[in-house]
């Protein structure tokens, strides 16, 4: 101990420690380290500061998150793919203006969405196959405009009695795949529930109670959103159903590492296939072999 | 994915090959890093949910604009200064947060008082976030890239957009101004020093 009367301040000894002091006043202070112990410890601390948090063990990424990340990253590889081939086919006339697609947040500007585009979404797929989590909610904003509420419509479909018997799991699987991406869409009565919502699918997937008549041909906006996050490959299961009392969507994708369940508002089946947090309402990874 | 020999590509090839159009290339890419990227983001914003639409934004962000790296630095360290950027910019836009006000210490200080023996100061645990709360968002995400990831100050330099000088500056101020934190720090990320061993600048002294 020196017994001096004035000891470093934590701020020159950091700047000391961080080689921001150097020359005569870097010697004055590495010879005054040595005597003071009061200082020595100190900066014994200072030093601890950065090995204790070099110590604490990194977050886990949220299994919800990264889902949602791989529907966002799925829909900017089809927005690229969809614009490599407008940019390849320039005789065909554009389709509407896209008004909804990650608006605000990315600031989307004239893009455009037609239906031909889900045909070169394939490798979207694989990001999402990427995926390997539990039980997961994205968002949660229980906002959901009911002004256009899925509603049954006429099915257009002669293939939709015969999509019955494929399903391993009895109920018609939703995405018999039929020319032009068509799919059915099962009107079910359940109401989904952010705790329950794996529990639940895996219920509508192993049943086989269901009205008939109930099946219908998913109507043509949704089938392309669906089609958009699938990469083109039919769902395991589209619902039109409730969830947490209002009107939403149930859709199944298929994956090697679990299916992948997303939960939209009626909203999301729109032109753009909204991404947000209001009309993505939940999602959730099943295991494998469900 | 894997190269025809077995090998899995780098970073650099997956950015080449999704700027060049492939479709699979990026998610590879992002997925390797991401876990990474997270904390970057969390520990920066100190707000889960800001914190996953910085990572969101970037991740976007750095999609579109593959085209413009020009290889300076290595593939990662410009995903984190995209992730760093987008996370600054979040807190920007949350100005009226105050990130240093009195009230925050005060905050910081009840955390980790909560539930604990006051007089028993090696059994606080003190919540990380809440101490790089405390600081300054320039000077956290200097303290996060080098303290925290291990990140040179030449590559942190790069990934803040600042001269290693400055690194090294905000990191001595972000750990000067977590001196008088550092056993309730040691609690937390279970260290095993003992209170008695270290000597906080409040404790006795004639300075």
């Amino acid at each position: 101990m020196s017994g001096q009367s004035t000891h470093l301040d934590p701020g020159v000894l950091a700047e000391f420690r961080a080689g921001l002091i150097t020359g005569r006043r870097g010697t004055a202070l590495a010879a005054h380290l040595a005597e003071c112990d009061r200082c020595a410890a100190l900066d014994a601390d200072l030093a601890e500061v950065s090995t204790l948090f070099a110590a604490v063990p990194p977050p886990a990424l949220p299994a919800d998150l990264a889902n949602r990340l791989d529907l966002v990253l799925a829909a900017e590889v089809a927005e690229r793919n969809e614009n490599y081939s407008e940019r390849a086919v320039l005789s065909r006339p554009r389709a509407r203006p896209r008004p909804g697609w990650l608006a605000g947040r990315i600031g989307a500007g004239n893009r455009r969405l037609r239906l031909v585009a889900v045909r070169v979404l394939a490798p979207a797929a694989v990001v999402l196959a990427g995926l390997g989590y539990g039980l997961a909610q994205i968002g949660g904003s229980p906002a959901v405009t009911a002004a256009s509420a899925p509603a049954p419509v006429p099915s257009a479909s002669p293939a939709a009695g015969t999509a019955t018997a494929q399903n391993p799991h009895s109920l018609p699987r939703a995405g018999a795949e039929e020319e032009g991406g068509s799919f059915h869409l099962v009107v079910s009565g359940t109401n989904y529930l952010p705790g329950t919502l794996s529990r639940q699918v895996k219920a509508a997937l192993n049943g086989s109670s269901y009205a008939p008549g109930a099946v219908q041909a998913a109507p043509q906006q949704l089938r392309a959103c669906v089609l958009r996050i699938t990469g083109g490959t039919a769902p395991v299961l589209a619902q039109s159903a409730h969830y947490q009392g209002r009107p939403a969507y149930v859709i199944v994708a298929s994956r090697t590492s679990g299916d992948l369940v997303l939960v939209v508002a009626p909203g999301w089946a729109a032109p753009g296939c909204s991404a947000t947090s209001k009309d993505v309402l939940d999602t959730a990874t099943l295991p494998p072999g469900i | 994915m894997q190269d025809a020999d077995g090998q899995a590509p780098s970073d650099t090839e997956l950015l080449r090959r999704h700027v060049a159009g492939d479709s699979e290339a990026f998610g590879e890419l992002f997925r390797r890093h991401r876990d990474r990227l997270w904390a970057v983001a969390l520990r920066t914003v100190c707000d889960p949910e800001e914190a996953a639409d910085a990572l969101q934004d970037a991740m976007v962000s750095a999609f579109r604009r593959a085209g413009d790296f020009r290889g300076e630095s290595a593939v990662t360290t410009w995903l984190h200064r995209i992730v760093v950027n987008a996370s600054l910019d979040r807190l920007r836009r949350k100005a009226a947060r105050p990130v240093t006000s009195a009230g925050d210490e005060q905050a910081f200080e009840a955390l980790w008082a909560h539930g604990t023996d006051p007089a028993s100061a090696t059994e606080v645990r003190l919540d990380v976030n809440a101490a790089l709360r405390i600081l300054p968002p320039q000077q956290r995400a200097a303290l996060v890239v080098v303290d925290m990831l291990g990140f040179s100050v030449a590559d942190a330099a790069a990934i803040l957009d600042t001269s290693p000088g400055t690194v090294k500056s905000r990191c001595a101020r972000a750990r000067a101004r977590l001196l008088p934190y550092v056993a309730h720090l040691r609690g937390d990320t279970g260290g095993n020093r003992s209170a008695s061993e270290s000597v906080s600048p409040a404790q006795g002294g004639d300075a």
